[in-house]
């Protein structure tokens, strides 16, 4: 398939590693992770570290082994291998790896169709989200009375620190894989992702890296919170050393996944689809990955040292020589710009549903471009607001005040255009157009706590308190979550074939909608009261904003266990969806559904649409379900069959 | 805001909906003033309600002042939610108003197509509007930034160092180090915050500040607490198993309190009276 690999041979014998090839997948993965992983435990053992079974080194190369395994077993590794020992091709494999043939087994093997890679990310976001939602309840069930014994403080921490990273990096894979890697090239007319093998390459790298996150809990716990923060991190028991390998994995699995997106985005364009008429969501996931794979490093470096702290002897957050709070500087290059990962392409599902159901094209597309890549360019120099309380200076401390209060201009110029998309629209009441408006509320709780946060005079009040809790739930759960769930919502007919059942997906939103309420809202009010956060235990005072915010977690959870129940659900046995349920108009829609191959029988052309204002609406398609007909340019009407018109 | 980019526009019939409740022409017939009195009746309320919890709130929920920056805070919060209140109320309002006089179209086919609108003069206005709000909101963060440059003169200086899972306090001037904080009213104290092992959080409850204690660097706090009684001292920085209970319960009290306490703890009364700052 590639210029790399030696022609086919028309009877080739069946090779090693053919047979091998054809065997690859996930229980080949576990089953090579797995022996790999105990060898390596068994030599580390020997080499280093004879009659203790579970030091730091050891831990180290065994998950080093088992994500090693795991990728080897599954087939990640094959296209450098393939490279490297000029495998032959195989036309079947070939095949199979591109997701033209082998079914439903196809979402348990490397494959390197964008939508099957898309679904992998779908299953294994929900998943790790799950695993936080468990944290979450067992956080909240614990803070139920002040002196909780339901949790001891150990497994209370170790269920923090799992919590919060499960959360957010669940939340990163729904943008990375329905969004970035199904959608959106869906909604440029590419036939493809650029980079497919690399593409495919981070789904399966994550996979394995996430099972290392999750066995943290079981392997002794790493009571240290998301963000890891050493020198605590270099104290923790050696589950800390996979926790901090599941993030190079991480690191690894975002950077690739960014590449392919921002190379597919500028390179994989239908013909006529300019950078001009880029719907809102591509440009959206084209900052946003561009933003990821600029920080992410901060991420690699934080927890290289913490690795070689607690591998090798080094000392670059421990003391003789480690510098207290210098963990806290690497980290917020890349945790502070991560916010803005999270926020922008939810914000920009959202302005795709917003245009589909009030009926006309997103409001001032440019506006809202240049505000995406304004939120992700003053991300790289706010991190001054997180060392408020550090010992920062005066000077600096100002200089990160104005910085940080500027988010507001391009986040109010992305609210307001959403705000006009809806402003007197011809609205279509459906299930996905109700989480905008529950973004946009949530977004401003969160915005304006953000701002009141972001002047070190009431961040001296309040950092390390609920009150941040409560901020940060209200922009990763209120907006993020929410509007990542909006726009799988939206796009669930384009991934299954079927429509989402509407009265229990907006029974689940309501329950969202005030379990969102009920548990934030009062966090802002236990923190207000002086309620420190990643506490087990507070004060009595703080019992009743307490009580009331574990009610809404409950409520929370239940509305989020039906609406994925109702996903579920309709997947199985929900009406068949047509290719365009929404008459929406960006190009996604106009593809059969399920989605064929290479994406459209026919590449599609982009024209300008003559009747509308607005030269981001994008109205061409050369092939079947044309919803408006009338919006149609004649020139662009016409298929251009057998051309290479699909690459821009 | 974004109605001047639609202002005089026609949203086109929608005639085929379904009518339940309200017909479409009823929509249509108001249709031009509608939305605007829903916007600003809801806007206005909102942004009302929203002005009187900012500043009643703030008074009823935070822990008692008791320094001169807690008050600040508390005002910052006021203001800061005094400004957010009609951005919330906009927002709240517009959003209303978008659904307001639509017919029952919960159906399959969506409503006839509403026009296009540039939303360049709403965004400029927009900007414009949030521009004023990010200079006031700077301007004011940049006065109560100011540092009361004054205080270092007469300051008590007590070194902080945190350990897990306890605070220690040493006052300079003399030789007690122990785990209770007993400060002078009205007097300005400069602690020196460090940390013995990992980084903890110096957070004296209700005097409206805190700093983080990091091991290998000494961080520093100013404050003058105005207000005699308990207050709470909080770890604020994830700091492993017992973070949750690195409470301590400091004290605030008169200057001769103050001397009486420190020679409970061995000063003599001569260094005492002098550490205190009181006479004879």
């Amino acid at each position: 398939m590639t210029a790399t690999m030696k022609p086919v041979s028309t009877n080739a014998p069946t090779t090693w590693s053919q047979r091998v090839r054809a065997r690859q997948g996930a229980v080949a993965g576990l089953v090579v992770g797995a022996l790999a992983a105990l060898a390596a435990w068994t030599v580390a053992h020997v080499a280093f570290e004879i009659g203790n079974w579970g030091t730091d080194r050891v831990t180290a190369l065994t998950s080093i082994a088992w994500i090693l395994g795991f990728n080897l077993g599954v087939g990640t590794w094959n296209p450098p291998i393939g490279w490297l020992l000029g495998w032959t091709t195989d036309p079947e494999l070939e095949a199979t790896e591109a997701g033209a043939s082998g079914g439903r087994s196809r979402y348990l093997r490397f494959c390197t169709d964008h939508k099957v890679v898309g679904m992998q990310y779908l299953v294994l976001g929900l998943t790790l989200l799950a695993v936080g939602g468990v944290g979450a309840l067992l956080i909240r069930t614990q803070l139920l009375s002040p002196h909780s014994t339901f949790l001891g403080p150990t497994a209370y921490g170790d269920v923090v620190t799992l919590h919060g990273l499960s959360m957010v990096i669940g939340a990163l894979l729904l943008l990375i894989g329905p969004f970035a890697s199904f959608v959106v090239p869906l909604m440029i007319g590419a036939r493809s992702v650029a980079l497919p093998r690399l593409n495919a390459m981070g789904v399966w790298i994550m996979t394995s890296a996430a099972v290392c996150l999750i066995a943290t809990v079981v392997i002794g716990g790493a009571d240290v919170g998301w963000t890891t923060f050493a020198p605590l991190a270099d104290q923790a028991s050696p589950a800390m050393t996979a926790l901090a390998i599941a993030m190079v994995g991480l690191v690894t699995c975002v950077i690739l996944s960014g590449i392919s997106t921002v190379t597919t985005v500028v390179t994989m364009r239908a013909k006529g689809m300019t950078m001009q008429r880029l719907p809102i969501m591509a440009w959206g996931s084209l900052v946003a990955a561009g933003l990821a794979v600029a920080t992410m490093a901060g991420l690699l470096l934080a927890m290289t040292f913490v690795l070689t702290d607690r591998t090798m002897g080094t000392s670059f957050f421990v003391p003789p020589w480690g510098l207290g709070g210098l963990y806290e500087i690497i980290y917020w290059t890349m945790g502070q710009p991560l916010l803005y990962v999270l926020l922008i392409p939810p914000a920009a599902a959202l302005l795709e549903v917003a245009s589909s159901f009030a009926r006309r094209p997103v409001v001032n597309p440019r506006a809202i471009v240049a505000s995406f890549i304004a939120i992700a360019a003053i991300s790289f120099v706010t991190l001054g607001h997180h060392l408020y309380t550090a010992g920062l200076s005066p000077a600096a401390a100002g200089a990160s005040l104005a910085l940080t209060e500027l988010f507001a201009l391009p986040v109010g110029v992305v609210v307001l255009c959403l705000l006009a998309t809806v402003w007197r629209g011809s609205i279509w009441a459906r299930l996905p157009l109700f989480f905008v408006y529950l973004f946009l509320w949530d977004l401003v709780i969160g915005g304006v706590s953000g701002a009141v946060l972001g002047n070190p005079t009431t961040d001296r009040s309040f950092h390390g308190g609920m009150v941040v809790t409560a901020h940060f739930h209200f922009m990763m759960v209120g907006a993020v979550l929410v509007g990542a769930a909006g726009g799988l919502v939206y796009w669930f007919p384009k991934f299954t074939g079927r429509m989402l059942d509407e009265r229990s997906g907006r029974g689940a939103f309501w329950l969202i909608a005030f379990g969102i309420q009920l548990t934030f809202l009062a966090q802002f009010w236990a923190g207000a009261e002086g309620m420190a956060r990643r506490v087990a235990w507070y004060e009595p005072g703080f019992q009743t904003a307490n009580q009331v915010s574990t009610a809404g977690a409950y409520l929370l959870t239940l509305g989020w266990v039906v609406l994925v129940w109702a996903g579920v659900w309709s997947a199985r046995h929900g009406r068949p969806a047509p290719a365009d349920p929404w008459r929406a108009r960006t190009l996604e829609w106009l593809t059969p559904t399920p989605v064929p191959l290479r994406n459209f029988p026919v590449p599609p052309v982009v024209a300008e649409d003559s009747e509308a204002s607005n030269p981001a609406l994008i109205v061409s398609s050369p092939v079947a379900a044309v919803p408006d007909a009338g919006l149609l340019d004649a020139g662009a009407g016409m298929p251009s069959v057998g051309g290479r018109t699909g690459e821009g | 805001m974004p109605s001047e980019t639609t202002g005089g526009t026609e949203v086109p019939s929608s005639g085929d909906q379904v009518a339940a409740t309200q017909s479409s022409d009823e929509y249509r017939a108001d249709g031009e003033s509608r939305p605007w009195a829903v916007a600003v009746g809801v806007g206005v309320a909102v942004t009302a309600v929203a002005a009187v919890a900012a500043v009643v709130l703030p008074g009823r929920v935070l822990p008692a002042a008791a320094s001169s920056t807690a008050t600040d805070a508390a005002h910052t919060i006021r203001l800061y939610g005094l400004l957010a209140a009609p951005v919330l109320g906009a927002v709240v309002g517009i959003a209303a108003a978008s659904l307001v006089g639509r017919g029952e179209n919960n159906v399959d086919e969506p409503p006839p197509d509403a026009p296009p609108v540039s939303g360049r003069p709403a965004t400029i206005v927009g900007i414009a509007l949030t521009a004023v709000l990010v200079v006031a909101v700077v301007a004011w963060g940049l006065v109560t930034l100011t540092p009361s440059g004054a205080a270092a003169e007469n300051a008590l200086t007590v070194r902080v160092t945190g350990h897990q899972w306890v605070w220690t306090f040493a006052y300079s001037g003399t030789k007690v180090v122990g785990t209770n904080l007993v400060l002078p009213v009205d007097r300005p104290v400069a602690f020196e915050v460090t940390s013995s092992d990992v980084t903890h959080g110096f957070h004296p409850v209700g005097l409206g500040t805190q700093v983080e204690a990091a091991p290998g660097v000494t961080t520093e706090l100013r404050v003058t607490p105005n207000k005699l009684g308990p207050l709470t001292v909080q770890c604020t920085q994830l700091c492993g198993l017992l973070h949750s209970a690195m409470v301590t319960h400091a004290v605030v009290v008169t200057p001769s309190a103050f001397a009486r306490w420190l020679v409970t703890q061995g000063v003599t009364p001569t260094v005492a009276r002098t550490v205190a700052r009181v006479g004879p």
